[in-house]
């Protein structure tokens, strides 16, 4: 059979072969132009391992991946301890508000880490709301800046997402397998602990895997709210971008490891779950039980405790956007004013936002649901892993480095995008086309094969089989699945801020500004963030009602 | 059906799937206007066979004839021919109308000429009064009819059917297989039926072709096969045989486990092993 004949009968080919061009062009050359600036020495010349081997011996490096890592992996066991064991009582015992719990936690997932860190330092930073009544009562309190800080913000900002997927872990479980446990003999506890904690375990470290990642990869929660404490994504900003002190040789190696150590974790976690998958037999959900009265109140309150301190900086900016600004000083009387200045004067910011969204989703979603079509349907020898390799490694970029990659490779001629609204939309399309993929792949899956082939046997064309019958059926998952990929851009902050211009302020840049105490305008940057609050959390919630299975981590 | 009865007829096809072998060198000649059978055990192959004629599975080497036309390297949209599924596979997004109606339309057929044929043809399986109902609202053996009536409303050159009887309770399959054989033998269409079931094959077909393990063991009218199977794997398969295992003796006795079997088998098997199939209606016998 010829190429023409091949292509002829399977048009899919052409589609996958163009999907691999463009990927490699705007997810891997970027990365080995990269890898490339790394590796050249200070003369431009000759190549050199030295950026890399400074990262190791040099304090301001060093320090920097240290406090990387500990913070992550701190964050990561603190948010655990506090969400598996509420998620556990949720999942098995009969407690009041269940569904709005768990449709609390999803909203959580969507809430932007800097409008935490934000907050936060609102009411506890030196000059905080509540940091003079804390040293009134007499406490040594300072402030919420530096590296408590940064682990106080990312548990709570990483709640939602360990709680859904704890609740999810030990809700599918077997209630035979306890129950067979309890008829041995072992009390309840016990059966808890040996029977349950182990067969959950693996949705909990997957819940551990993604929170750490985030940590690792999150550049506004350090930048805002940790003071002089160097973490590894705002250190590549400060070597990136920083006037004076440009170095792209360290900033390249610093993207470098960064990707290294996304990578090592992700394997490392394949690693511990490989062969530790159960499968399990029963399709019976679980009966919730009764926990004993004091208990339950017990639990609910603490769980209402945790909910209150995850949405408090949402109440916190949204009461402030009530207040008057007078500089950095807010004041009664209640107003309106921030609002109105919001509506007459500065609300390009929320047009840019939602623009660059919505064509970066539509971009996305687009080219996610042909990759997962290809993904799902066709099995070519060389192109199919390569492809799942290319959509996958995005994932493993943080903000910050694939910010910097698309800026060394279109700040010159022929192509320079650099400053320009379309670097900003390929950014966030390449940050999201993983999960637009995977988002179609999982609808993708539910719709048989002879549907599609019942089209193609009545005289349908591929192109028409994907417009009449497969992309009708997946319509509900591919809505779901934009509307979440829209939400996680319009309060993207790592790349915009490395890639926006003036005419490209959204509305991440807007209340970044004003967190970090620049540009003086702190009511319209509560303002904003109240429309980026509504703008995230009404779709989320009406996405929820229609799909309950939905959450964002996916 | 101005065309007249189509001949199908495959050639030394060959797939394989990730090394394992679904079809080695089948060649094919199927009746004309009749109703051809593909018997045999799931992972025989049939199915693979019947998906190369659609054109869903690309064969790694022969040659497949529609209408002495070599099809072979033409995708399915090209081939006119009418596929019914196991699954029925109706698109729960369109009303049964719709459905019988999406081949006409992409045809351009439109206005009063596609209402008349979407329901005559539903006229035709019975269903003229659920043209507006969704898949989902149907029964089982409904759905196989809409299905049906979607292949065959773009009169197809070819019939291709999969198992469409497999998931009908035993009752409705009685029906629905009578009903098929009505419209097969009303429209002269070629058909190619595939199925496990030996019963479905001996009533319905002009043609039966068993498989076994990717190759076609016998070819012939329901009355062959059944008589004169070609192989242990074919009388197996037809009428659920058992076997006599033994030694033909000069007499043409057959001796197994030392108890002699006045058989009088052919003197040509004298000293050889064989294997006698008992089938509930005749005793038959082939070289083991």
């Amino acid at each position: 059979m010829t190429f023409a004949e091949r292509l002829r009968r399977d048009p899919w080919l052409l589609v996958a072969m163009t999907l691999g061009v463009v990927l490699l062009l705007l997810v891997l050359v970027p990365q080995l132009w990269i890898v490339r600036s790394s590796l050249l020495a200070a003369d431009g010349q000759s190549f050199t391992l030295d950026n890399f081997l400074r990262y190791l011996t040099a304090v301001r490096y060093r320090t920097a991946l240290l406090n990387s890592v500990a913070l992550a992996i701190i964050t990561t066991l603190l948010a655990m301890v506090v969400a598996v064991p509420l998620a556990f009582f949720h999942a098995r015992y009969r407690l009041p508000g269940h569904d709005m719990v768990l449709t609390l936690a999803t909203l959580a997932t969507a809430s932007p880490p800097f409008l935490g860190a934000y907050a936060w330092i609102m009411l506890l930073g030196f000059n905080g709301i509540l940091s003079p009544s804390l040293r009134a009562l007499g406490l040594p309190w300072h402030s919420i800046v530096g590296f408590h800080g940064i682990v106080w913000v990312g548990v709570w900002g990483a709640f939602g997402l360990a709680f859904l997927f704890a609740h999810d872990s030990f809700a599918s479980l077997d209630p035979d397998l306890e129950e067979a446990a309890e008829s041995t003999g072992a009390s309840r506890w016990r059966a808890h602990l040996d029977i349950a904690l182990p067969l959950a375990a693996p949705g909990l470290l997957t819940a551990a895997y993604l929170v750490l990642t985030g940590v690792l990869a999150d550049f506004g929660t350090p930048r805002i709210i940790g003071g002089p404490v160097s973490v590894l994504p705002v250190l590549l900003y400060h070597e990136f971008l920083s006037e004076g002190g440009v170095n792209p040789g360290m900033a390249s190696a610093g993207s470098l490891i960064s990707i290294g150590l996304a990578t090592g974790t992700l394997m490392l976690q394949r690693l511990i779950l490989a062969g530790r998958s159960y499968v399990m037999s029963g399709t019976r959900r679980v009966a919730p039980r009764e926990l004993p009265r004091w208990a339950t109140v017990v639990v609910t309150g603490v769980t209402a405790l945790a909910f209150l301190i995850v949405f408090v900086p949402h109440l916190v900016i949204a009461f402030s956007s009530f207040l008057s600004w007078r500089a950095d000083i807010p004041g009664l009387p209640f107003t309106f004013d921030n609002y109105r200045a919001l509506a007459l004067r500065s609300s390009a910011p929320v047009f840019v936002s939602y623009a660059l969204s919505a064509i970066s989703t539509l971009i996305a979603v687009v080219v996610g649901t042909l990759l997962a079509y290809v993904a799902v349907r066709r099995s070519y020898t060389l192109l199919s892993p390569a492809l799942q390799a290319l959509t996958m490694i995005p994932y493993l970029i943080p903000g910050t480095v694939l910010a910097i990659g698309l800026i060394v490779v279109f700040n010159r001629e022929p192509i320079r995008l650099t400053g320009t609204w379309m670097i900003l939309v390929l950014a966030y399309f390449i940050r999201k086309v993983p999960y637009a993929t995977k988002s179609a792949e999982a609808s993708l899956y539910q719709v048989h094969e002879n549907l599609e082939e019942a089209a193609l046997s009545v005289g349908a064309t591929p192109a028409q089989v994907l417009r009449d019958v497969t992309s009708r059926l997946i319509l509900p998952g591919l809505v779901s699945g934009a509307t979440l990929t829209f939400l996680m851009t319009l309060t993207e902050l790592s790349s915009t801020l490395m890639l926006y211009g003036a005419a490209t302020t959204t509305m991440s840049i807007v209340i970044y500004q004003a967190a970090m105490g620049m540009g003086g305008q702190f009511g319209l940057a509560a303002s904003t963030a109240v429309v980026m609050m509504v703008s995230v959390y009404v779709p989320l919630y009406l996405v929820r009602k229609r799909f309950p299975s939905t959450g964002v981590a996916a | 059906m101005s065309r007249g009865p189509v001949a199908v007829r495959v050639e030394g096809l060959r797939k394989s799937f990730r090394g394992d072998p679904a079809l080695l060198e089948v060649s094919l000649d199927f009746t004309p206007g009749g109703f051809n059978t593909l018997l045999g055990p799931s992972g025989c192959g049939k199915t693979t066979l019947l998906r190369s004629i659609a054109g869903f599975v690309t064969p790694e080497a022969g040659r497949i004839f529609i209408g002495g036309e070599d099809v072979t390297h033409r995708p399915p949209w090209t081939r006119r021919i009418g596929f019914v599924f196991q699954s029925y596979a109706l698109w729960p997004h369109m009303n049964v109308f719709e459905n019988v109606a999406y081949g006409l339309r992409l045809r351009k057929v439109a206005g009063t000429e596609l209402e008349r044929r979407v329901r005559a043809m539903l006229e035709t399986v019975g269903l003229a009064s659920f043209h507006d109902r969704s898949p989902g609202a149907l029964s089982g053996g409904q759905q196989q009819r809409v299905a049906l009536a979607r292949a065959l409303v773009l009169e197809p050159d070819v019939l291709l059917l999969d198992e469409p009887l497999a998931n009908l309770d035993a009752r409705l399959r009685v029906e629905m297989r009578q009903e098929i054989r009505r419209l097969q033998k009303e429209l002269q269409i070629t058909t190619i039926f595939v199925t496990h079931d030996q019963e479905e094959a001996l009533e319905l077909s002009d043609l039966v072709a068993v498989m076994s393990h990717g190759r076609v063991e016998q070819v012939g009218s329901p009355e062959e096969v059944y008589a004169k199977p070609a192989s242990a794997d074919v009388a197996a398969l037809l009428g659920g045989a058992r076997f006599l295992v033994g030694v033909v003796s000069e007499e043409g006795d057959l001796i197994v486990d030392g108890a002699r079997l006045p058989l009088g088998l052919s003197r040509d098997l004298r000293g050889q092993r064989v294997r006698v199939a008992v089938s509930p209606r005749r005793v038959v016998v082939v070289a083991d």
